[in-house]
């Protein structure tokens, strides 16, 4: 059994498969900088299914709304107590979006409200060291969705561990091609993921 | 013709001579009873028992002389207190007794047991416990564990490395870390990372790859009196070998559905453990297969657990399931850990870095900790009855006395009357 | 009648009235007398309420049964009295009548012995007879009444209300209680609550509480008599007001607070425990459940379930209309059938349709709909609370095959679904019956619920191999369509059984949907797959009569089947890309410079546990001695317990409660040592762990 699995969370409501290619992107990039045994493809879990305990990070994205079942709200709280960490990404890029208002809604009232996460946070030194915090995405720097960009990401804690992160920046978008054309790339864009994968995997 | 005075002379000097023989007699008497030395008999029936306090007092007049005897029924139980070696400051009370008990201290009832032996472990016990069975009680004193020093964990980036190290720290054991993500990369906590018998009480090893170098670090550590716990992968390390109680003979893989029916320990990957020298302790088994196997080695322990991927007992497991991984992580700790205080020179003073610091207890002068035993102890098994005969006979008739008195006074008398001297 | 009989006949009513008059005086006393007994008890120890509410009821009874007994005793002997008995009496009090009365009226008596007779009786003074004896009858009880009638009306307006009108909040009014509050202003204090007025309930008071419950945003005001009590919340120290004594005016914070009440000779806490207001319960009865409809029109039936702990504001249903694909969306949301609630409902039905023509939907559009309701809470909310989401999609055309398409009606896994659990239903009472039925009867039970989960397998696989044939939608799959499908060609029986076994117990880390030698069809399929097996072996534990032990393999089975559901709806969209990373490849070549920073420990669970213990014990040493102090001291611990440990906070009020009002306060301690130490570990054998 591979020591890591990327999880993908599959919910009732939206289209939480509009970033299939996150999962070999991330992969792509644990296995480039760490020894991880990581499994070379992604799973998919629904949020409200007991698998989803198998998977202690999960990958949750979309653009449309998200309502929660009262079973997968229930699960996911079950999951954040015993130690889960769901990392949220709004694929539209638009805090005045279905995505951003629903998601947010759902995720304060499944586990907790969710705070700004200090730039200073562990996480931006888990792996890779972001001095300013979150770094952009380009779909930020080019005025995609709201125009904005965001300088923070968002986390729910239990006592002093981050069980959701919430993101604005679309990296979903960000991290949406084939890893095999990182090669064209001079920076690669992609290392935040292996600081969320490093984070979740030792805090 | 002889006058009447002087025919009471003779009457007067057998009255001396009879007088005197009692009087010499009664002497003779009471010097036997004294060289005899007499003593007196106590009797105890006993219904249940008999106080520290009392027991103790009539061992004293059997120490003196007296003969001290008990009959009655007194339960056999035997109840002793052990500090658990965990942050939590619980003690295990491990009590057997031949019937039915009732445990409590000294604020009432906790639990009980059937008949048999059982333990129970508590913080919460206020002043004695005591077990008490058909009537018979016994007590001892709650015992902490003195200070405990730091954990080590050294295992590779991953799940089990993670929750194994949430488990052992919201036990409230300070943990150092040393998590290995690449051959160069590791990822570290804590301001020790080697192992040291001055500040760690215990390693735990998740990763199956160690260096020489640390692998000879711990085994310097395990016989300077450390603890060591092996577990997951690093349950058959090639490494440390030497110092290991069993070897893996198989591997199985969870069973699926295991952890709905309840039996999460059976949803886990496992070692089978085999092969056990013969200083092994078994402490665990599953279906009969040694699964958590200790070994004293120089002056630490060696605890190996095969139970693999623990991690996922804590998150898939049914309710309850993270607080039974914690204490499953804490209990191969503290069993690991070394039973004599070590002082851990590391402990800041920050509130957040105090582990339990409460002395343990001097058990206390009224601690009973095995009722029957120590009676026995001080007086001998119990006798059927009472002592069948009755209590010796006075060998000095008060009569005796008297009568020679009696007679003596009477001759004074006599010769006095007659004007004699 | 006779002028004699007519002074007997005036003689016996009044008599009769002497006895109801009687009766009612001796009521009057009894009744009186309970409640002064009552009076002079809570004077003296201090009755509890629940003994105050009972004694005016007692005081009715007890007054009543004596009437009643007075009345069919003496009034009813009155009553009964003949004319005869009465001049009879009236013998036994005139002795010089020498019976001429009684003989007056004996009809036998006539002539002149009768009009002599009449004479003297005429001359009798029966009428003061009458008034001597009226006196003497009701001197008693009329003393009796009146003594036990001004107790009561002497006593101090507060201490008869007690008695009379006991409620909650009146210990002030108890007598000796202003005396006791000269030296000791805090011996006795009385907390009235009065919640927010959105909540629309009634101010309610406690007295001699430890600890008191209350509503966010209400105020709580704590009195006592005497003078020169100040309140210590958190360091900032409230003066006391009052003519009569003090009193002390606090908001209801959020989160528990002690309140240091700090009198001349001694101090007394107090902790106020905040009500968190829940937002509203919201059920959506209709629309069902999800569905995807062929065309945007015709009207949606909304029905919700809507309830609250205080009082609802208003309820609505939203909905929220996504339209795009890709991504680019647009997004348009709405309410209808909004209604607002008067003060003081706490439930209600809303219903209501939505005309979908009026949205204006397309093809591929996505409705979300749920009921939603807000509280009346103006402190700290309004809380709103929200229903479950249906979602609606307008199928494109191209899905018009699909059997997911009709409106409403369960998809085929639904309905497998549905019959699946009355499968399961049936089981489960056949367990719980195991016991009472014989061997013979629970093998034939157990066989014919096989044989249902048999058929039901079968049409499952029926289902799965119907999906071999489908020639259209976007499962549709052909040679040459650039994608890999593995192994092509129509599935046999054997196949689909090996795949439902492989589908069962799949590993997720080497296989992603329609890897390795699966086709796209048994991909797709592949919870109904799942389903398919664990009804297999449902049915085979039936098959030997094991019902226990099938139930397991259903419940899964159910599962699978619901993921079916969902995947139905959600494959309709296409499969999603699979990108398999080649480690070997790309195993170490990133040149990044990296640097992973330390981890930190994180504190123990509850660091403070074992604190809050050894301050428990300290608390305990005082209980003998200074019980206010120890009970003090367990509010202190009571409110380092943390805030999701309500159980074991409300053990340690009671235990400070218990040990304010010393009575016996070994269970209450024995209790809360237990809650704060927690459950002990009992294990029937002795361990070799540990040692």
């Amino acid at each position: 059994m591979p020591d890591f699995v990327f999880a993908t969370a599959q919910y009732d409501s939206g289209d939480w498969d509009s970033a299939p290619l996150v999962a070999a992107n991330i992969i792509d990039g644990l296995a480039r900088y760490t020894t991880l045994d990581v499994a070379p493809t992604g799973v998919v879990v629904p949020l409200g299914s007991k698998d989803l305990f198998k998977y202690p990070l999960v990958w949750l994205t979309g653009h449309l709304p998200v309502r929660f079942t009262e079973v997968e709200r229930t699960t996911l709280r079950e999951y954040c107590k015993r130690g889960g960490l769901l990392f949220v990404d709004d694929h539209n890029h638009d805090v005045d979006g279905e995505f951003h208002r629903t998601a947010w809604e759902e995720i304060e009232r499944a586990v907790g409200p969710l705070k700004d996460l200090p730039s200073d946070d562990p996480l931006y030194r888990a792996f890779f060291t972001f001095e300013d915090g979150p770094p952009t995405t380009s779909h930020e720097l080019n005025g995609w969705g709201d125009n904005l960009v965001h300088k923070h990401l968002q986390c729910v804690k239990f006592g002093e561990r981050v069980v959701v992160l919430y993101s604005s920046k679309d990296y979903s978008s960000e991290w949406s091609y084939h890893p095999d054309n990182k090669r064209f790339l001079s920076v690669d864009n992609s290392k935040f993921g292996v600081n969320l994968v490093v984070y979740a995997l030792t805090r | 013709m002889p006058s009447r005075a002087e025919r009471r002379q003779p009457w007067e000097r057998a009255a001396r001579g009879l007088g005197l023989v009692l009087l010499l007699g009664a002497l003779v008497l009471a010097w036997r009873a004294v060289g005899r030395g007499d003593t007196r008999r106590v009797h105890v029936a006993v219904d249940g028992g008999l106080s520290p306090v009392m027991r103790d007092s009539l061992a004293a007049l059997a120490a003196a002389g007296d003969s001290v005897s008990w009959s009655g029924s007194v339960a056999a139980v035997i109840a002793s207190a052990e500090a658990v070696r965990e942050p939590s400051g619980a003690t295990r009370f491990n009590v057997v007794a031949d019937s039915a008990t009732a445990l409590g201290d000294s604020l009432g009832l906790i639990d009980s047991l059937s008949a048999g032996a059982g333990t129970l472990t508590t913080e919460g016990v206020r002043g004695q416990f005591a077990a008490n069975s058909s009537g018979t009680t016994a007590s001892v004193a709650a015992r902490t564990a003195p200070a405990l020093g730091r954990v080590l964990v050294i295992g590779r980036v991953g799940w089990e490395s993670k929750f194994t190290i949430a488990a052992l720290e919201e036990a409230g054991w300070l943990v150092d870390a040393r998590l290995r993500l690449s051959d160069t990369i590791t990822v570290e906590q804590g301001r020790s990372t080697a192992p040291n018998v001055g500040a760690h009480a215990a390693v735990v090893v998740l990763d199956s790859l160690l260096g020489a170098e640390t692998a000879n670090s711990i085994a310097r550590f395990v016989r300077a009196g450390g603890g060591l716990v092996l577990s997951g992968d690093a349950v058959r390390p090639r490494a440390l070998a030497a110092l290991t109680a069993a070897r893996v003979t198989g591997v199985e893989s969870g069973e699926p559905g295991a952890f709905q029916e309840g039996e999460p320990l059976h949803a886990l990957p496992f070692h089978a453990l085999g092969a056990l020298t013969s200083d092994a302790v078994v402490l665990e088994t599953r279906d009969d297969v040694s699964a958590v196997v200790a070994r004293r080695v120089a002056a630490g322990r060696v605890i190996q657990s095969g139970y693999a991927e623990t991690w996922r007992w804590r998150m898939q497991g049914e309710a309850g399931s993270v607080e039974a991984h914690r204490a499953h992580w804490s209990r191969l700790v503290g069993t690991a850990a070394p039973a004599e205080a070590f002082v851990a020179r590391t402990q800041a003073a920050a509130s957040r870095e105090s582990a339990v610091t409460s002395p343990a207890v001097i058990p206390s002068a009224t601690a009973d900790p095995a009722p029957l035993a120590s009676l026995v102890d001080a007086l001998g098994p119990a006798q059927a009855d009472a002592p069948a005969s009755a209590p010796a006979r006075d060998p000095l008739p008060p009569w005796l006395g008297a009568i020679a008195l009696l007679l003596l006074v009477a001759e004074w008398a006599s010769r006095r009357a007659r004007g004699a001297s | 009648m006779s002028p004699i009989e007519q002074r007997l006949a005036r003689a016996g009513r009044t008599l009769v009235l002497v006895q109801v008059s009687r009766a009612l005086l001796f009521a009057l006393a009894v009744g009186a007398g309970v409640l002064a007994l009552g009076l002079a008890l809570d004077a003296l120890v201090g009755l509890p309420l629940g003994l105050r509410r009972a004694l005016f009821p007692l005081a009715l009874v007890a007054g009543g049964l004596v009437l009643v007994w007075r009345v069919a005793r003496d009034v009813r002997s009155a009553l009964r009295a003949s004319r005869e008995s009465l001049a009879l009496w009236f013998e036994g009090r005139l002795p010089d009548l020498r019976y001429a009365l009684v003989t007056s009226i004996d009809p036998a008596a006539a002539g002149d012995v009768r009009s002599r007779l009449e004479q003297v009786a005429a001359e009798a003074p029966l009428e003061r007879e009458v008034q001597q004896a009226s006196r003497h009858a009701l001197v008693r009880p009329a003393v009796a009444a009146a003594v036990m009638s001004l107790a009561l009306v002497l006593a101090p307006r507060g201490a008869v209300g007690r008695v009379v009108t006991p409620v909650s909040g009146d210990a002030l009014e108890r007598p000796g209680t202003a005396s006791r509050a000269v030296a000791d202003p805090l011996a006795s204090i009385v907390v009235r609550i009065t919640p927010p007025a959105y909540a629309g309930i009634r101010a309610t008071a406690y007295d001699d509480p430890s600890t008191v419950s209350a509503l966010v945003g209400g105020r709580v005001r704590i009195e006592g008599l005497g003078q020169g009590v100040r309140a210590d919340v958190g360091g900032v120290v409230t003066p006391s007001r009052g003519a009569d004594g003090w009193s002390i005016d606090l908001p209801v914070p959020a989160k528990a607070m002690a309140v240091r009440l700090i009198g001349p000779t001694r101090e007394r806490m107090l902790v106020v425990d905040p009500i968190t207001d829940s937002v509203p319960s919201v059920r959506l009865d209709e629309p069902t459940r999800d569905s995807v409809l062929r065309v945007a029109e015709g009207r949606v039936l909304l029905q919700a379930d809507v309830r609250d702990d205080f009082g609802l504001a208003d309820a609505a249903f939203e909905f929220i209309v996504s339209s795009g694909a890709g991504e680019t969306f647009t997004f348009k949301s709405g309410r209808v059938a909004a209604r607002t609630f008067d003060a003081g409902t706490r439930s209600a039905r809303i219903e209501g349709a939505l005309t979908l023509d009026t949205i204006k939907l397309g093809p591929g559009d996505l409705i979300h709909l749920r009921a939603v309701a807000r509280d009346r809470n103006n402190v700290t909310g309004p809380g709103a609370g929200a229903s479950e989401t249906r979602t609606l999609r307008i199928a494109r055309a191209d899905e018009y095959d699909s059997m997911s398409v009709d409106p409403m009606p369960p998809t085929e896994p639904e309905k497998n679904a549905l019959s699946q659990r009355m499968i399961l239903m049936l089981t489960q009472e056949l367990a719980q019956r195991l016991p009472r039925i014989s061997e013979a009867e629970r093998t034939r039970e157990s066989r014919k619920i096989a044989l249902e989960q048999t058929r039901l397998r079968k049409r499952v696989g029926e289902v799965v191999f119907l999906r071999l044939g489908e020639d259209g939608g976007e499962h549709a799959h052909f040679a040459g369509d650039g994608h890999n499908h593995g192994k092509e060609g129509v599935l046999n029986p054997d196949d689909i059984l090996a795949a439902a076994e492989r589908a069962a117990n799949y590993d997720p880390t080497t296989q992603l949907e329609g890897e390795g030698d699966e086709t796209p069809i048994v991909a797709i399929n592949k919870p109904l797959l799942e389903a398919y097996n664990h009804m297999w072996r449902a049915a085979t534990e039936l098959e030997t009569s094991s019902p226990k032990t099938a139930i397991p393999w259903m419940e899964r089975a159910i599962e699978a089947l619901q993921r079916a559901r969902a995947a139905e709806r959600i494959y309709l969209r296409g499969r999603p890309p699979r990108v398999v990373v080649d480690l070997a490849k790309v195993r170490g070549v990133g040149k990044e410079k990296h640097a992973p920073g330390d981890r930190s420990a994180r504190a123990p669970l509850d660091a403070a546990r074992q604190a809050r213990l050894e301050r428990f014990d300290v608390a305990l040493t005082l209980v003998v001695s200074d019980p206010g102090a120890a009970a003090d001291s367990l509010l202190l611990v009571r409110l380092s317990v943390p805030e999701d440990e309500r159980s074991t906070a409300r053990v340690l009020d009671a235990a400070a409660d218990a040990v304010r009002k010393n009575g016996d306060v070994t269970a209450a301690l024995q209790a809360a040592r237990r809650a704060l130490a927690g459950a002990p570990r009992r294990e029937s054998a002795l361990t070799v762990w540990g040692r």
